[in-house]
């Protein structure tokens, strides 16, 4: 492997090591590259042709998570559900069908909000 | 449509969905910032619907023998106008309120039920259209906001000498306040479970903010009193279509029990109205006095007693019907002795407020406001309280002035300093000081010239829901006073929505943090980002806000403070 690769590795795994610290869980490494078996060996007994390994310290902070993770998705069911009663309720004064459909629509509602995935 | 990177220079299209459209988001969210926000917008808007049925009311008594609205139409007027008010603008802006910022305050990411708090909402806006609709088909509810039975039975309840309601205005007023009552429900058992599970590390119930602390009484107190009115107004559903006879005299029922369920109901429900008002002043005071809350754990705690003491008063509002002396002893006492811890609660805001460095801000201005209005509320409530004089007083306009000073002068303009002290967390700017100032001088004495008239009209013998009144009685000038005081109230509410509108278009951003203040929700960007805290904080005294920033005089290194 000629200098200019062996630096180019170093440089994917000090970036790698980086990210490691930055995000606190193992980077993937490239391929081709030795790195892993060099991440294993001590500085003192790496070799010339093996890519320098710079060991730091990694503060583990925890997987950064996405905002989506974290937070409940958006629901149509809610609105449906306040929709069917406002139509059981109408349908109440008004007639009787509007009433059934609000009815109808109350239990479709219903399953539909317990059976969502979140 | 929708982009997506997915991996190094490849990026992936897809179409946009539904809940990512401008309107499918406000649809289908479940963030309890927007939703609070729509509770808030909305109840504003019915605001100015509830305020449009004063102007009128006001308009039709300016003078004896008023010709702008006929006998039927004031009776619709004037129930809607005590309907929308207290179910579709105090109640609404206030979970509003609560929605947006408890989560914030407690250092939370979200309500614990994030789509009940959805549907909370959408079955509120719901609630009011249905409401509101009344009108289109000249139903309106028109029984007065209690709708007291017997009067709102269909045929079955009318004769010997009982007048009834034949039409569906009072069917709009039982289901409409039964899905509020619904969406009322869902908010509640939400804030419940939030408070109780979803508070920042470090925040005991003991170093909750006091707005906190109110919402969770309010969320108790509608827990508890909304079965009553929900109950009373299935009975009468029944009374006006099933043939029963509930509250029917000449059927064996007994009118009386209208009275007793639904204030079993209404009484507390007041309280629901006045105690977040009470956590907003609690809030403002402090910051703007630049010093702690005197007496916190005696404002939480009295918020408490009153939430408690709130279900043994009811009777209060009956003491003319015939009740045993006995009975009427009971609930003065009681009436008297639920004054205790609001005026616990006032002492402890003036002292808060004495030797403090105080800013005379739009917010601080309404709440020291709320306080003055409130207390002459308060006051006229517990004249109201001693049997002999509320059988003078009662259901005349002396009980009109006490609702509007307590409602009027303290919870909306509790709202008022809410919505100044918040707006630039919702919005990112701050609301014009001049011409807050204009608002609040115009929403003081507007207030004033509406209401305190009243006390004399009723001592007079006015009586409340007259949709006229003769020339000779001597009530023509108050009467024009309380217009002219009711239209000076229209402008100031002009010259806020022209606060907002500019604002909202013109104003410079401010800062995230513009009044130096104490608590979690003011540590977030303005508006907060969709997830409120990138980590969440951890709380080690009562102003987790205040010690971050002063860290050389944080409350939890001082010897004397009780963190």
């Amino acid at each position: 492997m000629s200098q200019e690769q062996q630096d180019q590795e170093q440089i994917q795994v000090q970036d790698a090591a980086a990210e490691e610290e930055e995000e606190g869980r193992a980077a993937s490494l490239p391929a081709s590259s030795n790195a892993s078996t060099a991440a294993n060996t001590p500085a003192s007994e790496q070799t010339e042709d093996e890519p320098r390994v710079l060991k730091k310290r990694v503060k583990r902070k925890g997987r950064l998570v996405n905002v989506d993770e974290v937070l409940p998705r958006p629901s149509f069911w809610p609105v449906v559900l306040a929709l069917a009663l406002a139509l059981f309720c109408f349908g109440f004064i008004w007639n009787k069908y509007v009433l059934f459909l609000g009815l109808a629509l109350f239990v479709v509602a219903a399953i539909g909000w317990v059976l969502e995935r979140r | 449509m929708a982009t997506s990177t997915i991996g190094e220079n490849v990026t992936a299209v897809r179409r946009r969905s539904f809940s990512e459209s401008y309107i499918g988001e406000w649809l289908t969210t479940v963030d309890h910032k927007k939703i609070g926000l729509m509770y808030i917008v909305t109840g504003f808007f019915f605001f100015l619907v509830g305020g449009m049925e004063a102007l009128l009311i006001r308009a039709q008594l300016a003078r004896p023998n008023g010709q702008v609205l006929d006998p039927n139409t004031y009776n619709e007027v004037f129930t809607m106008h005590g309907t929308t008010m207290i179910f579709l603008f105090v109640i609404p802006v206030l979970a509003g309120f609560g929605n947006y910022i408890v989560p914030l305050m407690i250092g939370a990411r979200d309500m614990a039920f994030p789509r009940m708090n959805a549907f909370g909402y959408w079955v509120m806006l719901f609630g009011g259209v249905f409401l509101q609709s009344s009108f289109l088909v000249g139903q309106a509810p028109n029984g007065g906001w209690f709708m007291y039975a017997p009067l709102s039975e269909m045929a079955a309840g009318c004769g010997h000498g009982f007048q009834c309601t034949t039409g569906m205005n009072a069917d709009f007023w039982i289901l409409g306040t039964t899905l509020l009552g619904i969406s009322s429900i869902s908010g509640s058992l939400n804030f419940v479970v939030t408070i109780f599970r979803l508070r920042a590390p470090g925040m005991s119930i003991n170093r909750m903010p006091l707005f906190s602390w109110m919402i969770l009484v309010m969320s108790f107190l509608l827990l508890f009193a909304l079965p009553s009115l929900t109950v009373a107004s299935v009975l009468l559903l029944l009374d006006r279509h099933a043939g029963t006879h509930f509250y029917q005299y000449a059927n064996g029922g007994d009118p009386l029990l209208w009275q007793h369920l639904f204030w079993s109901f209404g009484h507390p429900e007041v309280y629901i109205l006045i105690l977040p008002a009470f956590g907003i002043i609690s809030e403002v005071l402090p910051v703007f006095s630049r010093k702690p809350i005197f007496g916190y754990t005696f404002i939480a705690w009295s918020g408490v007693a009153i939430g408690f003491l709130s279900f043994t008063v009811w009777a209060h509002h009956m003491f003319a019907v015939g009740l045993p002396a006995i009975a009427q002893a009971f609930f003065a006492t009681s009436t008297t002795l639920i004054a205790i811890p609001t005026a616990v609660k006032i002492f402890n805001w003036i002292a808060t407020v004495v030797g403090g460095k105080i800013s005379f801000k739009v917010p601080m201005l309404f709440a020291l406001g709320f306080i003055a209005m409130f207390l002459i509320g308060g006051l006229n409530g517990a004249a109201l309280a001693v049997v002999p004089f509320d059988y003078q007083i009662t259901d005349s306009y002396f009980v009109v002035a006490h609702i509007h000073y307590v409602l009027f002068g303290g919870t909306a303009l509790g709202i008022f300093a809410g919505l100044y002290y918040w707006f630039p967390k919702f919005s990112g700017k701050v609301l014009n000081e001049r011409l807050g100032q204009v608002h609040f001088w115009l929403t003081l004495i507007g207030l004033n010239l509406t209401f305190f008239p009243m006390h004399l009209l009723g001592i007079l013998g006015m009586p409340r829901r007259v949709y006229t009144f003769p020339d000779s009685l001597g009530w023509n000038e108050l009467n024009l006073l309380a217009s002219i005081g009711a239209f000076i109230i229209g402008i100031s509410v002009l010259v806020f929505l022209w606060n907002v509108v500019t604002t909202l278009k013109n104003a410079e951003k401010a800062s995230t943090d513009p009044w130096d203040a104490f608590t979690l929700e003011w540590d977030t960007s303005s508006p907060p980002k969709k997830y409120n805290f990138l980590e969440i904080p951890i709380v080690r005294s009562r102003r987790p806000f205040y010690d971050k920033k002063y860290p050389e005089n944080a409350d939890w290194k001082s010897p004397l403070s009780v963190h």
